[in-house]
């Protein structure tokens, strides 16, 4: 169950995110559960008092970080989902991202969109760094390190999610994507590696 | 006005404008009358509009992501025309055979037009689909039409020559008996 105080300390995390995330999370819960569980959805985020507009706000209007993960609680205790269920929404959200049509020119190949991925975190988001530390352009393998950005392990969940499609995208063929080292369990950075599916 | 008062007022305009483009974008692109996606170079398929979705059944999130070829039944001549968009800043009005998500066989015409950054490199192309089954049809239904008709024509030909070459022949004869006619009356004049 939520606890109304820790989503309202997750509020005084510093950095903002672009609204588009907002969006992608709305069109999955639309999907999910249909228009009555958007509403619902809509209705226990206006009775809690926290500013997360699905529909009708901008994919480039700022807003405190902590709404992002705020927006993934409500959505997975609304509807009792899984945590395996955010990592969908994560892999999901590219192919209805704002964002990505508007950034469609970093896709134009695998080694161009790992050497862009730190511009592209950095059109999502104020806090943190994203960078490819490893790119093998043969194998199509990669890794990803992100620094400075301590949130939530469900938003390294999300991510991982996130990421797996986005190389799917780029290399046009299935992979994988596994958080291998997480701020969370001691280590400097989160790590994400990218691969193809054997 | 003040340095910083005069970039405020510069930075809000720009979101303002900017707020009004993805607007304009997203009405743009749900007005959309025609099935459309856009493609990246790679020939993935990164955004479908509504009509596109409805037309092939598919979610959007079932195939963006996709290549490209698995929306089309011939492969040899999808990939000429992956080839020919990497030519060419626009091709237009190529027959090829739909396939929906439920297999179904559509006839389309496609048309694609390249996009390029500020560089002038190519980045993605817009890609549509017009659905020509009808007329398509009605091509079929014409030619079967004009085939009957030729055959029927042709027989009609035949029919007449056969009737020409017995005129003829009675026409022949006719001079023939005449000569003899002749001749036997040149006979009994003697």
């Amino acid at each position: 169950m939520i606890n109304k105080e820790e989503l309202e300390n997750l509020m005084k995390i510093k950095g903002e995110v672009k609204g588009v995330v907002f969006q992608t999370d709305g069109k999955y819960v639309l999907e999910k559960e249909g228009e009555q569980g958007f509403k619902k959805l809509e209705k226990r985020v206006k009775e809690l008092g926290f500013p997360i507009d699905y529909k009708t706000g901008s994919a480039l209007d700022l807003h405190p970080i902590g709404l992002r993960i705020i927006s993934l609680f409500l959505i997975k205790d609304t509807f009792n989902w899984s945590d395996e269920e955010i990592r969908n929404m994560g892999y999901i959200a590219p192919s209805t991202s704002f964002m990505v049509k508007l950034l469609m020119k970093f896709f134009v190949s695998f080694k161009k969109f790992m050497n862009e991925v730190p511009r592209y975190w950095k059109k999502h988001y104020t806090i943190g760094e994203l960078e490819t530390v490893k790119l093998d352009d043969e194998t199509k393998d990669a890794i990803l390190h992100l620094k400075g950005v301590k949130i939530h392990p469900l938003f390294c969940l999300y991510l991982e999610g996130y990421y797996e499609r986005m190389y799917q995208f780029i290399v046009g063929k299935k992979g994988e994507c596994r958080e291998t080292k997480c701020i969370f369990k001691g280590d400097p950075y989160h790590e994400y590696v990218l691969r193809l599916k054997k | 006005m003040s340095l910083g008062s005069k970039n405020s007022e510069k930075k809000t305009q720009t979101e303002e404008e900017i707020r009004g483009l993805e607007s304009y974008i997203r009405d743009f692109w749900k007005f959309l009358p025609l099935p459309v996606c856009y493609i990246s170079p790679a020939n993935t398929i990164l955004d479908i509009d509504e009509i596109f979705s409805d037309f092939s059944n598919y979610q959007p999130n079932e195939i963006i992501g996709e290549d490209l070829g698995k929306l089309f039944a011939e492969s040899k001549k999808t990939e000429e025309f992956k080839k020919e968009i990497l030519k060419k800043e626009m091709v237009l009005n190529r027959e090829l055979v739909f396939l929906t998500k439920d297999k179904k066989e559509i006839p389309v015409s496609i048309s694609a037009m390249q996009r390029k950054d500020e560089k002038r490199n190519f980045i993605g192309y817009f890609f549509s689909l017009t659905d020509i089954s009808e007329s398509k049809k009605f091509q079929e239904r014409l030619e079967k039409e004009i085939e009957k008709k030729t055959e029927d024509l042709k027989e009609k030909i035949d029919q007449l020559e056969k009737m020409n070459k017995i005129m003829t022949g009675r026409e022949l004869k006719m001079v023939e008996l005449k000569d003899e006619i002749k001749r036997l009356k040149e006979g009994l004049e003697k």
